[in-house]
Order: structure tokens, then C-alpha cells, then sequence
């Protein structure tokens, strides 16, 4: 290497001496970068002094017209600039030597187009495949979180197999997702979710996200603010996400296996529930078959005493004693195998990488788990000088068994375990989930919503299949130097396949039930650009571009439901006596023209301005076009400060953007159509338009700005601040309304929400000795959000609902978005709950402010440790300030598991005992105790309120049931801040001299975990981290499984 | 080549832009921007009976408050505890809403001024007053001029109008029923009600026309008796063939949504079975010797219903009325409420081969018979019976009508029980069970004790449509209906029975100034005030 640099320096110090007359030569050379030997392309030679200069082609080859000798100096992102004497007499071979601390601030931004961060006037953050695949994620989007900032992560209780939700720089949105836009090398990808629980139950269907091949991944760069990603249009108003998917780089023939094994448990379990009652009702031992029967999900029996037994749902007398571990014991240890291989070649005029892999998940619910086998080719080869073509295709096959049915579903099994008292051992559902004839056994009382978990995860199957290819082809042509045309069309096609079979004798489905949906996506992108490159005199660079694209969006949705199954266990979607078709078809164009022009000036400041034209096929011809710009520029002053030891670098920035938006498919007419099945014979129509349409919709509108100074400080700290502010105005939603116009909501343009924020990321070499070196990074992230205007005449606008006690997320006016809402508990004007005097507390009846699910700030804090080839690196992960209504704790207070019903009880049931030994009716008898509110009762008039605390001692298993029927969700919001250790990883690779006999050329062996460990959380039993999906209103939770850990064990070998 | 790869990309672009079904990809291809209001109607019959969630309108509260059903827990826990459920009393509310009120208001305004569809139109005004009546007895004043019209009139903020005017206009509405129904020469083509027999609509509209007069007799009663003249002078039901009943199919319902079987039959025959006859009910149907005791309610050795175990049960128990319960008693409280019999199990040799076997009380109990859980069962929205026994009375209270009241009442005994046909083809009424029937329960001279036999016998015809028999008792205060009150420190009606439900909690969020004045027409505002034509 050394030696090489030194030759090249020989040779070109003779080449100078050559030449000494001036006169003007084509002078023609390669470039190459000194570290791989691969060409260069695009990399800028220039007469030194002038404005003469070309661009080196695709082969890092040029040719340039200069008086010799001279000197030419060559630059380009990511290496050394370069200055050599060039005088004709023989093609120059430049090596460049990478410039690491550049490279690194080289980012992807829109288009695919790749930056210096210094000439960038908006936020982008890029997350390398290192830092994403250290702890060997399944779905790559999940190993974001705490490793960016101001983008928010959450997944959902359904586990790897379910969807997440990323949002970046706070919520903008009422009507639509808040999702990004996620890009993979240039083409757009769909995301959408086929599916998600709501307040009544279902499935998570998952995203696209899951589809991806966390391997395949070369980094993903995050576009923030409307302004990075102004380019993208409409849909990336929420941000993007832009994957770059890994090349063929060496020379030559390169393999690369990786192999990984982990094991899943459970991170959240049902540990806070209490030991000391069991099964039963009203403080009594269940003596009877009959009582055994309705006391499955009841601890509000007696003590618990080895002595005793008691009957079960079976009719079985089982001891009535502690069984440690009675629920948690239903899950199993889950596991994930993960195997990688890839192999690459190259030359200099084509390439090729060809990746596959195979991952496949247990659950630690029991036959829950999912598979991902996938395969990438990429591609590229120069057709004849300056015209190249470049491919990619995914394919991948994506199986998932038995998604865990979430919420309200009657088969979520986290819902039926909740309820299980101390004594009660889950195995003994499973020991009697059916007869001896298969048929259902009733275990809970004729609860029909509450299934048996084993006849849930042995008689209600699910299994789903996504069939998904990703691809592009591209095109590209050096016109003249500098001047370069692009044409790529890009796909995204999946085919997604779900039967869901409730076997005859299902609670609910009691002859039987299937249904299989299929659907069917694609999104399709032909986008063409034309670009061009030049130096405008020594001092100015500058590149423009217009392009153009068209957006194909299809998505077909087939769905058959048969019910009444005709030949029992046959599980055929042709075996149903009854068949409903669902069918519906979802279309969508949009046309784009924009351009951009990028200036620089000396390495000082940089200006960029964007414009974007939309025409969107959901809009009305009229309303349909719509333009925004952007502009947005850097000042590096750090370049005007000579020689600075403190500051080696600074950048100022600021930007500001527009960003335009449309709506879904058919929102502008009234529609009728049929149901699915008839009746008598007879058709069934109906108006289906459920919102109400509006012919007038126009586009949405979001204008946000940032300011932000990145620093380096003494070569080791970065400090990277950004300031931003962003209003979408004009909102298209869909207003929910009375239900009293008919519909449930309106298509309206109006409200106003603003995201203000900032976001700070610090990252530090603290240690660097010798081998040893310690760093840490930082990012920290805070967004105030204000829901500025909704409607003239609609003040609140609710985004979920919950299954119990009447309370709501929404976004009110005046107020930040994903406001919890519910009826509150009475207080005096000391702030003392307000008793009756029956010694309940009492409610109010207006819907109230009681919490917020969005998190206040986030923040992660990433630290490694390196020793020679030894490296310990741990990602802390921070939410903070939002809250939870936790209905899982609702039903175990309600059902008297939760340690919260303890209080009282003895003193009630002695109360109890008192009362039927005087052989009293409880109507005429003033209990002597039980559980006694903390709070006042009003003994003055209304008028004039007299407070006394409260005395009235009441029955702690009807006080815990109170609440779901009085309305009020008050008592089970939590505090859902959380500290996390997200990921634990401890790698190691061989030194390369001792490979240096054998084949390999690098091996690395890695021990890891992923969400190892909850360092705060106040939340009881359950995760704070559990949605049941990922909806805009957050902060329900309700029946959630066990959140996952998992630790691995990881082998990479490359060849 | 440079030249020709540039054209080749514009001319690639041309071609892609000039694709021309960009203005007509915005138009749902599943869907239709128009429709025969004769399709929009079937629907419409239906879903007042075939969405599963049907039995948590039908029997939490109305069924809870008239004391006919116990065992099931929602009935119970809210119902004959009266315990608030913001949900639960909202659900009649969501779904008459936001999936009927829009298709009631597009049949009748799509068809208001059109001659030649006089018929659909005034069935659609039928089927909206039935809509509506149930929602304003239930909830008091409601929105309804404006309901349902979001899209037509863009009213995103119904007003709430008053009972009374809402009254008025069903009057009003069921007079231009009946008078285009005499002159519509439209076909009801998918008619599921009476297959386009507009004479029978006619007869419904002013049966339901009688039904509605008769609600006003304490508010009002000078105008409860001219309706219920008009009523009658148009033409009532006069058999058990005119009864408006809707057919279903032998389907399971979803366990949530629409479906093509009998949702409240669908409800009642969820495994397993809880929901048991009160003791009250079938006490009065021993009492008046009536043969629908035997035909409505069994007990059953298994879910399954394969073995009918009545009999047997019965020669242990002695009477019918000891094989019920009081009625609000949960189905797992499986004890008899007589502390002195504390193992009511019984060993009975149920196959007959000298074998006993153990018979629960939960199996005891009289349950409904197996005709009432078939998802074939048809849903009845007015009867024949019930026709007589409101002329019964109108003649009673006005000498309104041809008949004596008491030859109305006889007819309405044996059409009660002759209507039970409609059931199953299994269920054959013996005649001189009706006849005996009839005999043993002559209308009392007494107008006080004849009014309480004429509304007994609503309350027991009622026992599948708790909205009447609710509607009814408020009334009439027949029958005489004292609180229990079993678990007084969590009851939310001060220890009485309450007399309407609440507005759904949503309306404060999304009509919350119609929905405060709505509220301060009703001093005390509470589920135990009654409705305008309930004055206490």
C-alpha cells in the first residue's frame, strides 16, 4: 500500500519533470481509490487555477485539454482532494486516499443521490449496517430505535411477526398514518399495514418493512423534515426512510455467511399479580362443580391454604395453593435462526452480488412463529462507454403461523390469562380445552369472549403467506461531461395470502369458520432525470437536475368467508355451506415533474433549491395539481477559522420547505354497493360510503423550516443541533362526526397542528489509547405538538377508543395530538377524591384530559468499548412523559389478580362472616370493614361542602369492578416513561494475520441481546411498550402478551 | 445514439403520461354512484334483527328492566342491577345511526316527489318511523329531521328534536303511507318483509300507526285517541297472515356484524346457553294456562338441545314456576335462591334406561326452546296478536273499533298462540288448547283488571322484543315492576327501575351544543327520567 503511493508519487514527480514546456495537451488518466483499487467515478478534475474541468466516467477514466505542465487537482466525496502534475506525456493513474472523517459525513439523501453532510442545509442521519445488524434484528426498522433522533420506534404486543410504527419529529397528521415514506435504493416501497387490532380485537397483519433482509442492508438514511424530503412529495411529509441495499464492491469473487441462533423469552411477565387469594367469589372457597365452573378468571376467593381444595372449570378438586408461575408458564422459549450468505464479483465494467437468506422465528406464544426466506441480485455493467444499466430484484417469501389475535379478540390469549388466580395453573386449561368428543369445554362461566387460550392457539389457526418481489431496472447515460440522463423503473409487487380457521364448536363460531384473504399490491415508479454537473469558475459548483416520475398504485383485496363448516376438521375454504365474497379494488396515480438546483461556493456555503408539481389521480381535475418548493442552505465556518485546534468543524444551517399532500382513493363521491351474501334470495344494498364524500378536497400543506449547527470539537466530540418547526394546514381528514348524519365521519380541509422541536446528537471518542478506545454516542430528541386549529364548528377530533370505561385518544384543539380522554374521578377543591356516600367514588360525566400517549422526549445513549478485535457496545433506550391506560390492569384489578385488590379484603370478608351469622340481608347491613377509598365525602350541602374523610368501608371486589361500569379509566393510567436496555452486544474478529494461511479472509463471532432489560418502568405486568397496534392513537393497552428478550450467539465469515 | 436513446426516453415518458384513464381511476370500481332504492331495502328490513350485537340492545337494559330474562351476565350486571354502561347504552344509538338512518333518508328522499314510486317510498318511511320510534323511546328526544342527512343536506350537527314533534311526524308519516300505498303502482321487488304485498304494508303501517297512538295515552290523551281512530279507520291487521315478520336463513352470524341468521336467536343460542326465563314469566304463563309455555321454553339435558328433559324435570319439581329463577340472578350463581335446598341437583334417569343422571339447576331451568335458538327463526316486528290486544284496549279506554274489547282480547289469546307457526313448521298450536286457553281467561269486566290482563299478555308477546315490552310497562306501569335492587351500593338509579338510557357519551365530543340543550330541556337529566310521553 505504502509502497504503492510512494511509486505513484515517483511516477508523477517524473512525469512533472518531463514536461517542462508549456503547451496545451490532452491529458487523459484513471482515478482509483487507493484503498480497493476500484475506479472512481464522478470524481472532479480541474485545471488548478481555472474553470476547465471534467468529471472522471463510470470507469473513474477522463481526458481534459490543458496547457502542460500544470496542475490538476482532483476531488471528490470521501477522499483526500488530490493535486497532481500532469504533463501530458502518459495517462495519469490517480490513486485517492479515503478521507474516513468525509466518508462518514457522506449521506444519502433524496433521489438516491449521495452528499457531503457539509453541503447539506437539513437534517439526515445515516445508520450503517454495523450499527443496525449488531444485535441480529428480524425486522431492520425495529433496530432503529434510540439509535436516531427525534424518530420515534414502537412495535406492537403481537411480536415479531406484527407491524411498527415510526414517527419522525411528532405527530402532523389526524387522517393519515404519520408513517414515513420508505425508499429502498431510489424506489419507493409500500408499507401499508393489511391489517391491525382495534378496540374489538384482531390481528396485526404486519408491514413491509418485514420483508427485508436486514442483511441486505448497506445503511439507511433518515430524512427528517419536509425539506430533505421535499423531492419525494407527498407521501414524504412524515419523513423518509431511504434503504440502500448492499453492492458488489471488491475485485474479484467475495463470499460472506453469517450464521445466528437466539433465544426469546419473556421480558414482561405477570409478576406483580398477588398470592394470597384464590379462585373463587365473595372471600369463598369454590365447593360446588356448578361455582368451580364460573371462577376461572376470578381471584376473589378465599385464602390461599395448602390444606384446601377447590373446584376447577373441569369439575376437578385441585389443592388451592400457591403455583408459582401459574401463567407465565404458558409461554414457551422462543427461538430465531438466521442465516445469511452472499457472494459478490466484480470488474471494472460489471458487477454482481447475489445474497441470500433464511430466518426463522419461534414465538413465545405456543405455534406462533414466522419465517423469511429471501433472496437479492444486484447487478450492474456498463453497456458501452457511459451507458450503464443497473438492476436489483428482492424476492422474498415471507410465512407467518398463528399471529397472536390482540385486544378484545375473544382468542387473545393474553386476555384469558389475566384473570387467573394464584392456584390456578394454566396447564389445567390445557388438560381440559375439549371433551373426549373434541367438543369446546366451557371453562369461564359461558364467557364466550374469553376463550380457552389452548383451544385458541389448537383450534383457531391462522397462518399467513407474503409472496413479495422488489425490484428496479435503471439506466444511465453520460451525455457530455457533466451532463448525465437517467431513466429507472422501479416495482413493488406482493401477493399476501390469510386463512383464519375457527374450528366447529368455537365459541364463536360454533358450526364452524374460515376465512382466506388474499391481497394483492403494487406499487410501480418510472422516474427518468436529467442532471448536470459543472464548476462555474474556480469558486462556484454547481448541479441541477429535473426528472420526472409516475406513480402506479394498485392494491386488490379478495377475501371469502365460509361459515358452517359441512365435513368436520376438513379445513377447505370449499367446505362451508356458506360463502361471502369481499372484494375490493384500491387505485391510485400520481404524476410528478420537479427539478433541483444545487450551488456551492468554496467549500463555504452551499444553497439548494427544490420544486416538486403533483397531479394526483384521488383529487378532483381542478384541485389536483399542486406545487411546492424548498429551499435550503449551509455556511461551514469553520472553513474561514485557520488552523483551529478546538473547532475542527462547523456548519450552520437552515432550510425551509413546503410540502403538498393528496388523500386516499374515492373520497369525492357518494358510493353504493352490496353486501357480500344475500338474504332470502334477495340482494342486500347498501350506502358504503361511510365517510361523507367531498367533491372540493384540496391538497394538504405542510411548511416546516429547521435551523442547526453541527461542531466538531477537538477532532473527538460531534455535537449535532437542530431546531425545527412544522404546520400542516389544511388538513384532508376525515372529521368523525355525530354518528346522527348517518356517517362516522366528514372529508373535510381544515385544522392546523404544529411540531416544534429540538433534537440534539452527541457523539464522543472519550478513550482512545493504543488498542483500547471508548465511545459514546447520544441523541436526544424533544417535540412540542399543538393541535392549533381543527374545524370551526368540531373541537375535538377522536382518534381511537377504548373497550372499556368510555375513554378516547384524540387531538383537541388547543392541545397536544393523542390527548387520553375519560371520565374523572370527582375531586374537591383540594384535589381530594370525592366518595358517596356508599363509599364509591364518584364520576364525572364530561370527558376530560387525563393523560397523553405520545412521549414528551426520547433519547438514546450507545457506548462501545474496543480492544484490539474485542468490542462491547450497549444501546440504552429512553421514552419519557407519556401515558398508558392499561386495561390488562383494569381486567386483573376487576378479576382481583392484581396486588392493588389486596387492601380490605380480610376486613370485608370478616365483615361477611359478621353479617350471615347475624343472618342479615346485605341491604340492612353496615359492614364493620373492607376496603376504604382514600378521599372525602361531602356531609355539608352542595353549596356549601363540608369534607370528611371517607369511612364507608365496601366490598374491594365490587369496588374493583366499579370502575369499568361507572366509566372512568382513571385508576389504570400509567405513567408509561421507560428506560431500556435495548441492545447488548460483545463481538469479536480474528486478527486478519492469522487467517492469512486459510481461505478466509475475515471471521467475527458475536454474542448479543435485544431488549434485555427494563431499568424503569412503572407499569404492572405489562410492557410499556405494548400497543395493540399502531395506530395514531396511542396509549391503550389491553389483554398484551409478554414483551420479548432474546439472546443470540452470532458466527460472520467472509471469503 | 445519444440522440436516439434521448427521443427514445421522451417518446417512453409521452406514452406514459398520455395514459388517459387518469380521470376516471378515482371512481371506485366495486361501487356504484347510483342505486334502485328497491335494493337499498332488504337491507334495511334486515338490520334492526341481524347484527350480532343485537341481543346487547335487546336484553342489557330493556330485557334487564322488565324482569322476563335471567342468567345471562350482561342482562344481569347491567339490566337488573341498573348499572351504567356507557357502551352498552349506545349501541342502539351507533348502529340505527351510522348504519340505517343514511339509506332511510336516501330511499325517501331519492323518491319523495317521483309518482312512479310512490310504493318504495312510502315503505321506506314505514321502516324510518319503526327506526326511529325505537330510538326516541329509548333515548328521549333525538335527532331526527336532520338524521341521517350528512351527505343530502350536509348537516354535520343534527339538532335534537323534541318527542313530541317527532311523534307528530310519525303520525303524519304513516298517513302518507297508508295514502300512497292505495295508490302506489310500483313493485316492491325485493320485499322481504311481504314479497311486494303493498296491502299487507298498508295494514302494517297503520298497525304500528295504532301501536304509536297508543303510547301517548298519558301524555296525551285526547291525541292517543284520534291517531288511534285514524289508525284503525285505515285498516289494521286482521290475521296472523298480516303479520310483519322478516325471514332468516339457517346461518351463523359473525360473532360481531350482520349476518344472514336471526342475530338475536344467534345470541340466545351461544354456547353455551345462560339465558333462562324468569320466574315471573313463566309463573304467569302457568297461571293463565297458556300453551306458548310449552312451546317458547324447554329444559334441555345438553347444549345441544337433543334431549328434551321438561317432563322430567317437572314431575321432580312439581310446577313450571320452580324451574325458573328469579330474575336477577347470574347463570354461575347455580344455587337455588332457597337457602333450605342446598344441593338442588337432581339424579334423573334421563335416557330411560335406569341409569340417573346428575341434572345441574343450570339445566333445569326452563330455557327457550329450540326453535328460538335456530338461526332460521324469524324475527317478528309486529304481530297479529299484539294488533288485537291494542284494539282490546282501545276499546276498552274509547269504545273505539267493531269489537267488543273482549272479543279483541279472545282473538288475541289464540292469535298469540297461533302465531308461534311462524317459528317452525315443527310448531302446531292444538286448538283446543287455544280454545281452552281462551276460555280460561275471559277479559275482566273490571276496565282496571282488563287493561292489566290486556298489557300481561303484551308483556308475555313481547318476551322476544324487550323494546316494546319496555316501552310498554312505561306505559301502562303494566306489569307492576318493584326494583330489586340486589346490589344496592353499586346501583345507579337511586334503587328504581330506570325509564330511558343515556345519550351515548360520543355526542358531547362531536354535537356537543345540540346535545347540551337536549339535556336542559330535562330537569335532572338521568336515565330515571322518562321520556315526553312517559309523564310520571
Amino acid at each position: 500500500m505504502k509502497l504503492l503511493r510512494i511509486l505513484a508519487a515517483g511516477i508523477l514527480m517524473l512525469s512533472a519533470m518531463a514536461g517542462f514546456a508549456q503547451n496545451t495537451r490532452t491529458v487523459s488518466g484513471t482515478v482509483t481509490a487507493a484503498s480497493d483499487g476500484q475506479p472512481v467515478a464522478g470524481a472532479n478534475v480541474v485545471q488548478a487555477g481555472t474553470r476547465n474541468g471534467v468529471f472522471t466516467d463510470a470507469d473513474g477514466r477522463f481526458s481534459l485539454q490543458v496547457p502542460v505542465p500544470c496542475e490538476l487537482i482532483v476531488s471528490t466525496i470521501g477522499f483526500h482532494t488530490l493535486t497532481v502534475r500532469a504533463d501530458g506525456s502518459a495517462p495519469l493513474s490517480i490513486a485517492l486516499e479515503d478521507d474516513a472523517t468525509l466518508l462518514e459525513n457522506a449521506v444519502v439523501t433524496a433521489l438516491g443521490i449521495k452528499r457531503e453532510t457539509k453541503a447539506l442545509g437539513y437534517a439526515v442521519e445515516q445508520v450503517n449496517a454495523e450499527e443496525l445488524n449488531g444485535a441480529r434484528p428480524i425486522n431492520a426498522m425495529d433496530a432503529l430505535a434510540g439509535k436516531v433522533a427525534g424518530v420515534d420506534i414502537s412495535g406492537t404486543t403481537a411480536g415479531p411477526s406484527g407491524s411498527t410504527r415510526i414517527v419522525i419529529r411528532g405527530n402532523g397528521e389526524l387522517s393519515g398514518n404519520n408513517q414515513p415514506l420508505y425508499v429502498i435504493d431510489g424506489v419507493p416501497m409500500d408499507n401499508s399495514n393489511l391489517g391491525q387490532a382495534g378496540m374489538w380485537g384482531g390481528y396485526d397483519m404486519g408491514d413491509g418493512l418485514s420483508s427485508i433482509n436486514p442483511e441486505d442492508i448497506e445503511s439507511v438514511s433518515v430524512l427528517k423534515g419536509a425539506s430533505a424530503a421535499a423531492l419525494y412529495g407527498s407521501r414524504a411529509s412524515n419523513g423518509v426512510i431511504l434503504i440502500t441495499t448492499k453492492s458488489a464492491g471488491k475485485k474479484g469473487f467475495n463470499i460472506d455467511f453469517s450464521s445466528s441462533v437466539d433465544f426469546v423469552n419473556q421480558l414482561s411477565r405477570f409478576n406483580d399479580y398477588q398470592r394470597v387469594y384464590g379462585a373463587g367469589r365473595n372471600g369463598e372457597l369454590p365447593l360446588t362443580v356448578e361455582v368451580g365452573r364460573g371462577i376461572s378468571q376470578s381471584a376473589w376467593g378465599a385464602k390461599l391454604n395448602k390444606e384446601l381444595s377447590g373446584y376447577i372449570f373441569d369439575g376437578r378438586q385441585m389443592p388451592y395453593t400457591n403455583v408459582a408461575d401459574n401463567i407465565s408458564s404458558f409461554f414457551r422459549t422462543g427461538s430465531t435462526y438466521t442465516n445469511a450468505l452472499s457472494m459478490s464479483t466484480g470488474n471494472e465494467k460489471s458487477n454482481l452480488l447475489v445474497s441470500l437468506s433464511d430466518m426463522r422465528n419461534q414465538d413465545i406464544v405456543p405455534a406462533s412463529g414466522m419465517s423469511r426466506t429471501s433472496i437479492m441480485i444486484k447487478t450492474g455493467a456498463e453497456l458501452f462507454k457511459g451507458f450503464r444499466l443497473e438492476s436489483r430484484v428482492n424476492y422474498s417469501v415471507e410465512k407467518v403461523a398463528n399471529r397472536p389475535a390482540l385486544s378484545d379478540s375473544p382468542n387473545n390469549v393474553g386476555l384469558s390469562l389475566i384473570g387467573l388466580a394464584p392456584n390456578m395453573d394454566q396447564k389445567w386449561l390445557g388438560e381440559s380445552y375439549q371433551d373426549e368428543y373434541g367438543k369446546y369445554m366451557d371453562w369461564n362461566g359461558g364467557n364466550i369472549y374469553r376463550i380457552n387460550p389452548y383451544w385458541s392457539i389448537n383450534n383457531m389457526r391462522n397462518s399467513s403467506v407474503k409472496d413479495r418481489v422488489m425490484g428496479y431496472l435503471m439506466a444511465s447515460y453520460q451525455i457530455i461531461d457533466g451532463l448525465s440522463a437517467q431513466l429507472r423503473a422501479g416495482t413493488d409487487f406482493y401477493k399476501f395470502r390469510m386463512t383464519d380457521f375457527n374450528a366447529i364448536d368455537t365459541p364463536i363460531a360454533l358450526q364452524g369458520a374460515m376465512t382466506e384473504t388474499t391481497a394483492l399490491v403494487n406499487e410501480t415508479n418510472v422516474e427518468g432525470l436529467l442532471r448536470y454537473d459543472t464548476k462555474l469558475g474556480a469558486d462556484f459548483d454547481l448541479s441541477a437536475f429535473v426528472g420526472g416520475n409516475l406513480m402506479f398504485f394498485d392494491s386488490e383485496y379478495t377475501s371469502n368467508s365460509g361459515s358452517n363448516q359441512i365435513i368436520p376438521g376438513m379445513e377447505s375454504i370449499t367446505n362451508y355451506i356458506d360463502t361471502e365474497l369481499t372484494y375490493w379494488h384500491s387505485r391510485k396515480q400520481v404524476r410528478s415533474v420537479y427539478g433541483a438546483v444545487n450551488l456551492g461556493w468554496k467549500g463555504l456555503l452551499y444553497l439548494d433549491f427544490t420544486l416538486r408539481n403533483d397531479w394526483s389521480s384521488t383529487l378532483r381535475k381542478g384541485k389536483n395539481s399542486y406545487m411546492y418548493p424548498s429551499v435550503s442552505g449551509s455556511f461551514v465556518f469553520s472553513n474561514l477559522l485557520q488552523d483551529n485546534t478546538v473547532l475542527s468543524f462547523g456548519k450552520l444551517r437552515a432550510s425551509w420547505a413546503e410540502v403538498g399532500g393528496d388523500t386516499d382513493p374515492y373520497q369525492l363521491n357518494l358510493n353504493y354497493g352490496v353486501l357480500p351474501y344475500t338474504l332470502n334470495g334477495m340482494p342486500l344494498g347498501d350506502i358504503s360510503s361511510e365517510r361523507i364524500p367531498n367533491m372540493d378536497l384540496k391538497p394538504t400543506r405542510t411548511y416546516s423550516y429547521e435551523l442547526g449547527l453541527d461542531l466538531k470539537l477537538f477532532n473527538r466530540l460531534g455535537v449535532d443541533l437542530t431546531w425545527y418547526s412544522s404546520r400542516t394546514k389544511d388538513q384532508i381528514m376525515s372529521l368523525p362526526i355525530s354518528s346522527t348524519t348517518g356517517y362516522s365521519s366528514a372529508m373535510i380541509n381544515s385544522g392546523e397542528i404544529s411540531n416544534k422541536g429540538v433534537e440534539l446528537a452527541l457523539d464522543a471518542d472519550i478513550v482512545k489509547y493504543g488498542d483500547f478506545s471508548w465511545s459514546a454516542n447520544l441523541n436526544f430528541a424533544r417535540n412540542i405538538n399543538k393541535v392549533e386549529s381543527l374545524h370551526p364548528e368540531l373541537k375535538e377530533y377522536p382518534l381511537a377508543e377504548a373497550r372499556w370505561a368510555g375513554a378516547m385518544i384524540e387531538a383537541v384543539e388547543g392541545k397536544a395530538f393523542g390527548a387520553i380522554l375519560g371520565k374523572k374521578l370527582l375531586r374537591n377543591p383540594d384535589g381530594e377524591v370525592i366518595y358517596g356516600a356508599n363509599g364509591y367514588p364518584l364520576v364525572g360525566s364530561k370527558l376530560e384530559v387525563l393523560g397523553n400517549g405520545v412521549y414528551d422526549w426520547t433519547a438514546g445513549l450507545g457506548t462501545s468499548l474496543n480492544w484490539k478485535g474485542i468490542s462491547l457496545s450497549a444501546l440504552f433506550d429512553v421514552k419519557w412523559g407519556a401515558d398508558v391506560y392499561s386495561m390488562s390492569d383494569m381486567m386483573a384489578c376487576g378479576n382481583g389478580t392484581s396486588t392493588r385488590t389486596l387492601e380490605g379484603r380480610e376486613a370485608w370478608y370478616a365483615s361477611e362472616e359478621q353479617r350471615k351469622a347475624a343472618n342479615v340481608q346485605l341491604a340492612d347491613w353496615t359492614p364493620t370493614g373492607g376496603y376504604i377509598g382514600q378521599g372525602v365525602v361531602n356531609v355539608g350541602t352542595e353549596e356549601n361542602p363540608v369534607w370528611e374523610s371517607n369511612q364507608t368501608p365496601v366490598d374491594p371486589q365490587k369496588y374493583w369492578a366499579y370502575f369499568q361500569s361507572a366509566g372512568t379509566p382513571e385508576p389504570f393510567i400509567y405513567d408509561a416513561s421507560f428506560i431500556k436496555l435495548r441492545e447488548l452486544t460483545l463481538s469479536y474478529s480474528l486478527n486478519k494475520k492469522w487467517l492469512a494461511r486459510t481461505p478466509l479472509t475475515g471471521v467475527s463471532l458475536s454474542v448479543y441481546g435485544r431488549n434485555l432489560w427494563t431499568l424503569y418502568s412503572k407499569l404492572p405486568n405489562i410492557d410499556p411498550e405494548s400497543s395493540y397496534n399502531n395506530g395514531n392513537g396511542q396509549g391503550f393497552e389491553y389483554g398484551s402478551l409478554p414483551s420479548r428478550r432474546a439472546w443470540g450467539f452470532s458466527v460472520r465469515l467472509s471469503f | 445514439m445519444r440522440k436516439s436513446i434521448i427521443y427514445l426516453a421522451i417518446a417512453s415518458l409521452t406514452a406514459f403520461s398520455a395514459c388517459s384513464e387518469f380521470g376516471n381511476l378515482n371512481q371506485d370500481p366495486t361501487k356504484s354512484t347510483d342505486m334502485d332504492p328497491n335494493i337499498l331495502l332488504p337491507n334495511l328490513q334486515a338490520m334492526p334483527s341481524n347484527d350480532y350485537q343485537e341481543w346487547h340492545r335487546h336484553f342489557m337494559y330493556p330485557g334487564g328492566f322488565v324482569q322476563q330474562w335471567c342468567g345471562d351476565w350482561g342482562t344481569t350486571e347491567y339490566g337488573c342491577l341498573a348499572i351504567k354502561n356507557d357502551s352498552y347504552m349506545a349501541e342502539l344509538w351507533l348502529q340505527r345511526y351510522t348504519r340505517m338512518a343514511k339509506g332511510l333518508a336516501d330511499i325517501v328522499d331519492r323518491t319523495a316527489d317521483d309518482p312512479s314510486r310512490r310504493n318504495i317510498n312510502a315503505a321506506g318511511r314505514v321502516l324510518r318511523v319503526y327506526t326511529y320510534n325505537q330510538l326516541t323511546d329509548l333515548y328521549g328526544d333525538i335527532p331526527y329531521f336532520d338524521a341521517g342527512e350528512g351527505y343530502y343536506k350536509g348537516v354535520l350537527k343534527p339538532a335534537y328534536d323534541t318527542q313530541e314533534t317527532i311523534y307528530d311526524d310519525f303520525f303524519h308519516q304513516l298517513d302518507m303511507a297508508d295514502e300512497q300505498l292505495r295508490s302506489g303502482t310500483d313493485i316492491l321487488t325485493y320485499d322481504q318483509y311481504y314479497g311486494g304485498d303493498v296491502e299487507k304494508w298498508r295494514k302494517y303501517a297503520n298497525s304500528l300507526h295504532l301501536r304509536l297512538a297508543l303510547r301517548l295515552v298519558k301524555v296525551n290523551p285526547e291525541k292517543a285517541k284520534t291517531e288511534a281512530q285514524k289508525a284503525i279507520a285505515n285498516g289494521v291487521m286482521t290475521s296472523v297472515d298480516d303479520l310483519c315478520r322478516i325471514r332468516y336463513e339457517n346461518v351463523a352470524n359473525p360473532s360481531a356484524g350482520p349476518g344472514r341468521g336471526n342475530a338475536v336467536s344467534n345470541r340466545l343460542g351461544a354456547d353455551p346457553h345462560n339465558f333462562r326465563y324468569s320466574r315471573r314469566f313463566i309463573q304467569y304463563l302457568e297461571s293463565t294456562q297458556d300453551p306458548r309455555l310449552r312451546i317458547l321454553a324447554a329444559s334441555y339435558f345438553n347444549d345441544d338441545l337433543t334431549k328434551d328433559i321438561t317432563d322430567l324435570v317437572l314431575a321432580k319439581k312439581g310446577s313450571y314456576a320452580a324451574m325458573a329463577r328469579a330474575t336477577d340472578r347470574f347463570d354461575w350463581e347455580n344455587y337455588d335462591d332457597d337457602p333450605s335446598n342446598p344441593d338442588p341437583s337432581l339424579q334423573i334417569d334421563v335416557d330411560g334406561d335406569g341409569v340417573a343422571e346428575e341434572v345441574t339447576p343450570h339445566m333445569q331451568y326452563l330455557q327457550p326452546s329450540k326453535y328460538f335458538y335456530a338461526y332460521d327463526a324469524p324475527y317478528v316486528n309486529m304481530g297479529y296478536a299484539e294488533v288485537e290486544l291494542l284494539l282490546a284496549e282501545a276499546s276498552l279506554r274509547w269504545g273505539l273499533g267493531t269489537g267488543t274489547a273482549a272479543e279483541h282480547f279472545e282473538k288475541a289469546l289464540a292469535a298469540g298462540v297461533e302465531q308461534m307457526k311462524v317459528y317452525s313448521k315443527d310448531i302446531q298450536p292444538d286448538a283446543s288448547a287455544i280454545a281452552a286457553f281462551v276460555a280460561a281467561n275471559p277479559l275482566s269486566s273490571d276496565k282496571a283488571k282488563a287493561l292489566e290482563q290486556i298489557n300481561m299478555q303484551l308483556w308475555v308477546g313481547h318476551i322476544f322484543n324487550p323494546f316494546e315490552a319496555f316501552a310498554n310497562w312505561r306505559r301502562t306501569g303494566i306489569p307492576e315492576i318493584v326494583f330489586l335492587n340486589r346490589d344496592p351500593a353499586r346501583n345507579q338509579s337511586n334503587g328504581k327501575t330506570p325509564r330511558r338510557l343515556t345519550y351515548p357519551v360520543e355526542e358531547q365530543i362531536k354535537n356537543p351544543e345540540n346535545y347540551q340543550a337536549a339535556i336542559d330541556r330535562v330537569p335532572g337529566y338521568d336515565w330515571t327520567v322518562g321520556v315526553w310521553w312517559d309523564k310520571q
